[in-house]
């Protein structure tokens, strides 16, 4: 596999070139957009559409420094918030593709497994739609996309400190909301 | 090659899109420095004109200004700068912020920086003679204005007025609202280099002691000394040429 500063400058080079960065992409930043906000798959699939004609329209704008992740992720992050602007509601659930993402949200947070993976799923979905956006937001790029503080105060363009501020306070939101919403009525 | 990729592939030659010129990006990137730049040089100006106007001030006279010393320091304390001063500090941290590596810093590490560079960039200001000239301008633009209705209370021992008569110990003033003052200034405290020039409106700070007839405890010109000097020579300048 090309680093991805080869393939960029391929890319601008030779639009046919940017299929590579596509493809590479296109399976984590569908699945971000899909967790980080409540739309359908059709929906996730046009916006991940624009991120990938806005992140090729500024690819001369990528500065390698960064991860080139983080750069794309960044840009599909502020589709997102455009996309909620334009319809001015923000995502009133979540969706986790699969019971062991939530698995994986669970056993990081403390919540007791559950022996029913579809029920711990679901537990995990609702709790999460009760925490502020900000707060879902970190916890998903934290536990489920696995970006360290860096890339993720990269993606978020908000300083490494208040990452980690924002994880610390994005558990004890999640953990006080798991304890309110009980985790038994669904097990 | 995959649907999605095909499809974005296609849009991209259906649109006729293209990567945006690296100019674009290098034009937006300085520009956003250059303003920063441009609020962080207006607030080491507004720091340096604060720091000059409170030095400059007439501290002497607050315990007698008229209307008291909270009337003094609402006319002493430069608010006019300090908020410019916040304006701009805050003008520069959103534009610092909107750099490429800005959103690492924290709040109070970027505002505290941008802080410290302005009160340095204003003391530098002040003593390389650039302030000066801004001070300058402001003066020959925007002279310093007093309160004339607080000024004109002889009764109280407060007057503003022109010098008509200058003889020794006893000045003759001309106050707004026409009358003539008797003004003795024998013991008077006279800031230094002050000439009495007849013409000068000056401001008084005394006691009645007679029928239009004052004893001067502070004698100032209305203008202050510092700003009368400055106005002077460029008065003097423009003559010239």
């Amino acid at each position: 596999m090309q680093p991805d500063i080869v393939l960029v400058e391929r890319a601008i080079a030779d639009p046919d070139e940017y299929a590579k960065i596509v493809e590479k992409y296109e399976a984590p930043l569908l699945r971000y957009l899909l967790r980080i906000s409540n739309i359908s798959r059709e929906e996730a699939e046009d916006l991940l559409q624009n991120v990938f004609l806005k992140a090729y329209q500024n690819l001369r704008d990528f500065d390698p420094d960064l991860k080139f992740s983080s750069w794309i992720y960044r840009i599909a992050h502020n589709e997102v918030i455009s996309a909620w602007r334009k319809r001015s509601a923000r995502a009133a659930e979540i969706n986790l593709e699969s019971a062991e993402a939530a698995q994986l949200i669970a056993s990081t947070l403390d919540i007791p497994a559950a022996t029913d993976e579809k029920l711990l799923a679901g537990f995990v979905r609702s709790v999460l739609a009760e925490i502020p956006q900000k707060y879902r937001e970190v916890l998903i790029l934290k536990f489920l996309e696995d970006k360290d503080y860096s890339e993720i105060s990269d993606i978020l363009r908000k300083p490494m400190g208040t990452v980690a501020t924002l994880v610390h306070r994005a558990k004890s939101a999640f953990e006080t909301a798991a304890q309110e919403a009980d985790l038994h009525k669904f097990i | 090659m995959q649907k999605l990729s095909k499809k974005i592939l296609a849009e991209i030659k259906k649109q006729k899109i293209a990567p945006r010129e690296r100019w674009i990006f290098l034009i937006k990137n300085y520009g956003i420095w250059a303003l920063a730049i441009v609020a962080l040089l207006l607030a080491a100006v507004f720091v340096g004109t604060s720091i000059a106007d409170l030095l400059e001030a007439e501290w002497e006279l607050r315990p007698h200004f008229p209307g008291g010393q909270l009337n003094f320091f609402a006319h002493t304390i430069p608010f006019f700068w300090f908020v410019g001063i916040a304006a701009a500090v805050v003008l520069a941290f959103f534009l610092l912020r909107k750099t490429k590596r800005g959103y690492r810093f924290g709040l109070i590490a970027l505002a505290g920086s941008i802080l410290t560079a302005s009160i340095a960039g204003g003391v530098s200001l002040l003593s390389t003679g650039l302030l000066p000239k801004f001070q300058e301008f402001r003066m020959m633009n925007f002279p310093p204005h007093f309160d004339e209705s607080e000024w004109q209370n002889p009764d109280e021992g407060f007057l503003i007025g022109e010098i008509i008569i200058s003889e020794g110990v006893v000045l003759s003033i001309s106050s707004l609202d026409g009358s003539i003052w008797e003004v003795d200034i024998s013991d008077a405290k006279i800031p230094p280099q002050f000439d009495f020039v007849v013409g000068d409106r000056v401001r008084v700070i005394g006691e009645k002691n007679g029928i239009n007839s004052l004893e001067a405890e502070f004698i100032r010109p209305e203008i202050p000394e510092h700003m009368r000097e400055m106005m002077r020579e460029r008065k003097m300048q423009m003559h010239a040429y």
